[in-house]
């Protein structure tokens, strides 16, 4: 993550933002495309803070009334200059005395063309992904120091596996003898490798196109209560600036009444080299990156895990992504 | 979970000539210690740990109004919560 979340990690921010607000996050490039309702609405607002004219950026922090005014708009790393403004908004809040509370329609027009259809995580498989600039220092690995620079923070992503996806890896585990192997489906390589196996580091890295995928094997060895996963891969981009070789490990673990996942756990390791057009100053060469990917369970998910895969954004190529 | 239930005690086990070795597998410590480097500590999320961010703007709107607060919409390019 780049600087802004520095705004809501700030101890002196922290002291006073505490329910002050009803807080929500979203994708601006979704945001500023869409016509659902939500977006059409939050395009209103936008324009009153004077951003988003012709389809540009409406990026920052709105504090807004349910209706829909506009209390006040900043887009900012600075915390005091974050929490100036923000203290006007609250202000100006407690001035109001129509409008406080509304009725809020229901949203009849939907816009799954540029949103994305939500997972549903008691059918689904959400995995979270989450990844490090990583070094090694006098024979030993550790994380990079970016000296508070771009890069030095852990990245997150989701990657969605669907139920019937799900269901064949459960129909593989039910028909295989322990100490077999199957390759995993090439949808799911492809999906991992192209949308995943990125340098996020930085800001949001280019996924890899299938012709990059110089090698992409994973395979699922069957063992006692699910799978022990291996996988090797070596992505290489058409001009030569990217490469990634990298090496996937991990098990999964399957409850064999439910046929849910109880575990998905997964590290991935090996070295990167190169930068994206939004992903510039990586480091020279290629340098270690490590991914940890990790199963959240229906009863684990915050609104927030939700939240789609950063390469959603093209989710015919999301989903069938060994086609694409 | 078995391999990733603890932290590593110490991550001066192993050397990085053998984690970026294609040639043979991980070992278990291996990917104990890749998995304890790589997850984020608890000092760095805590901007979405003390803060509870929704995701869907218009249920948010609902809450707001049911609670009688004004809303903070944090937009960015790319996810806050899910893309870096």
């Amino acid at each position: 993550m780049l600087n802004r979340e520095f705004i809501f990690s700030n101890p002196e921010v922290l002291k006073w933002i505490d329910n002050k607000f009803i807080f929500v996050a979203g994708d601006d490039w979704y945001r500023r495309r869409a016509q659902d309702d939500a977006s059409v609405w939050f395009k209103s607002i936008a324009r009153k803070a004077r951003r988003g004219k012709n389809g540009s950026t409406q990026q920052g922090c709105y504090a807004v009334t349910p209706k829909g005014e506009l209390l006040r708009f900043i887009n900012t790393s600075d915390p005091k200059k974050f929490t100036v403004t923000m203290l006007e908004a609250l202000k100006l809040w407690d001035g109001v005395v129509q409008d406080k509370k509304v009725t809020i329609p229901e949203m009849k027009n939907f816009d799954y063309k540029v949103n994305v259809p939500p997972i549903d995580p008691s059918k689904d498989v959400l995995i979270k992904v989450q990844s490090r600039a990583l070094t090694e220092k006098d024979g030993k690995l550790e994380r990079w120091n970016s000296n508070g620079k771009a890069g030095g923070k852990p990245a997150v992503g989701h990657l969605w596996i669907k139920q019937a996806e799900w269901q064949s890896i459960v129909q593989n585990f039910k028909t295989m003898e322990v100490g077999e192997t199957t390759p995993l489906t090439k949808r799911l390589i492809h999906r991992i490798a192209k949308f995943h196996l990125i340098d996020n580091t930085r800001g949001e890295g280019p996924a890899w196109e299938s012709k990059d995928l110089k090698h992409a094997k994973v395979t699922l060895t069957r063992v006692k209560n699910g799978f022990a996963i291996r996988g090797m891969f070596l992505l290489t981009n058409q001009k030569k600036s990217l490469s990634h070789s990298t090496e996937l490990s991990g098990e999964i673990t399957i409850n064999q009444s439910t046929a849910r996942p109880v575990s998905w756990t997964m590290i991935a390791y090996g070295k990167h080299r190169g930068e994206g057009k939004y992903t510039r100053n990586a480091r020279p060469g290629a340098q270690p990156l490590g991914f940890t990917f990790e199963f959240l369970p229906a009863s684990k998910i915050r609104p927030i895990d939700l939240v789609p895969p950063q390469h959603m954004r093209w989710q015919r190529g999301y989903w069938e992504a060994e086609k694409h | 979970m078995r391999f990733f239930t603890f932290i590593l005690s110490s991550l001066s086990l192993i050397t990085s000539s053998a984690l970026v070795s294609a040639k043979k597998d991980l070992t278990e410590t291996e990917r104990k210690t890749i998995w304890s480097l790589v997850n984020a500590d608890k000092s760095e999320t805590i901007w979405k740990d003390k803060i509870n961010w929704h995701a869907d703007i218009w249920e948010a709107r609902k809450i707001a109004n049911r609670e009688g607060k004004p809303l903070l919409i944090w937009e960015m390019d790319g996810h806050p919560m899910g893309c870096t």
